[in-house]
């Protein structure tokens, strides 16, 4: 009899159906044992009394618990009380976004990805409104990973990982070969290292309005590396037309300055067009 | 991602548990079956009963109960 079995059989018991009828998450700090069911992409977690789960964590054998990944597609393992919220929390974090890791992860480095996966369980954490454990999480990431696992959160939970990148990262899933991971490795790199001053470029923004947030960050936040970036022809038609009238306005402004150097990398991938484009004020191309 | 259930254990327990897999306990370390300390399969910190967090599938892994340690296992689920 699996653990799972015994599991149905032990809440069976203290009268609690757990085939797919129950929807809420409970967590609870006393202990017990929970339970997690997966039905499409609803989780349910089950307490059920601590006596119980102790019972069972004695008396059953070491592989009936914890069970080895090549032995079954269903996992068990063990997580103390005050860790198990988190890792719930966690995996279902990681159970909606999936797809996303399941990309990124021919993509991108095993550090990078798990500073995404804390990042997704940070959102989760922002979006149940736990401002301690988010702001907690936010400087243990920071700590662990430093600015880059940051930038990996501030480039995740603004959306833009998956507007931007998505794109690309489909055709990765189509044709993963090693020039269409490569491609995407590079645009994923290229965001992250300049997240902190980057513009990005949708439909309804104007081209005025480029212009004034690239003004703004060169001459307000005086920052050395602009990386602007953008998706589908016309933005990136939008986003040529406005660096170039920038560029033209800062000759007319700051004549004494050096200008500006700009690197423009531009992608096409079946009907998907997009641009990284990074504008350095001259002999400071490193960004400092 | 495959289907995951986790037994919540309290700090308490954390003795039995590493006992019944094969692990010793001395002065509050854990000892693996080769006579070394066991270190967190993550952040590679050397284990005590009193920051075991977790123990998850694959060779028996340990991790210790930094929060964040259980993201370097889980996406490894990912397929």
């Amino acid at each position: 009899m699996s653990v799972r079995e015994r599991l149905k059989d032990l809440l069976k018991i203290a009268g609690i159906d757990i085939e797919g009828h129950l929807l809420n998450f409970q967590s609870r700090q006393s202990g017990g044992l929970s339970l997690k069911q997966r039905a499409k992409t609803i989780l349910n977690i089950v307490v059920v009394d601590p006596d119980a789960s102790k019972s069972l964590i004695e008396s059953a054998k070491p592989h009936e618990i914890v069970v080895r990944e090549d032995e079954k597609k269903e996992l068990v393992g063990l997580s103390r009380v005050d860790t198990a919220g988190y890792d719930l929390l966690a995996l279902a974090a990681q159970n909606e976004e999936q797809r996303l890791l399941r990309l990124m992860a021919k993509v991108i480095e095993p550090e990078d990805l798990q500073a995404l996966s804390i990042a997704m369980t940070i959102r989760k954490y922002e979006r149940l409104g736990k401002a301690d454990m988010f702001a907690r999480l936010r400087r243990k990431l920071r700590l662990t990973y430093g600015e880059r696992g940051n930038r990996i959160y501030v480039f995740y939970s603004s959306g833009l990982l998956k507007e931007f990148l998505e794109p690309l990262l489909v055709w990765v899933e189509i044709t993963p070969t090693p020039t269409d991971i490569d491609r995407a490795r590079r645009v994923f790199d290229r965001c992250i290292e300049h997240m902190d001053y980057a513009v990005y470029v949708n439909a309804p923004m104007t081209h005025e309005t480029i212009v004034e947030q690239l003004a703004y960050r060169f001459r307000v936040d005086r920052v050395a590396v602009v990386l602007v970036f953008g998706r589908s022809r016309a933005i990136v038609h939008k986003i040529r037309k406005a660096v170039a009238t920038f560029i033209e306005n800062e000759k007319e402004h700051q004549l004494d300055q050096m200008g500006y150097d700009v690197r423009e990398e531009s992608f096409a991938v079946g009907d998907v067009e997009a641009l990284t484009l990074t504008i350095a004020v001259k002999g400071r191309e490193d960004g400092k | 991602m495959p289907e995951v259930t986790l037994l919540v254990f309290r700090s308490n327990q954390a003795s039995n548990i590493v006992a019944k897999f094969g692990y010793a306990v001395r002065g509050g370390r854990i000892i693996d079956s080769h006579g070394k300390r066991a270190r967190c399969a993550n952040c590679q910190r050397e284990l005590t009963v009193d920051h075991l967090g977790r123990v998850m599938p694959g060779s028996y892994e340990l991790l210790c109960d930094d929060l964040i340690c259980f993201n370097a296992y889980a996406v490894r689920l990912v397929e």
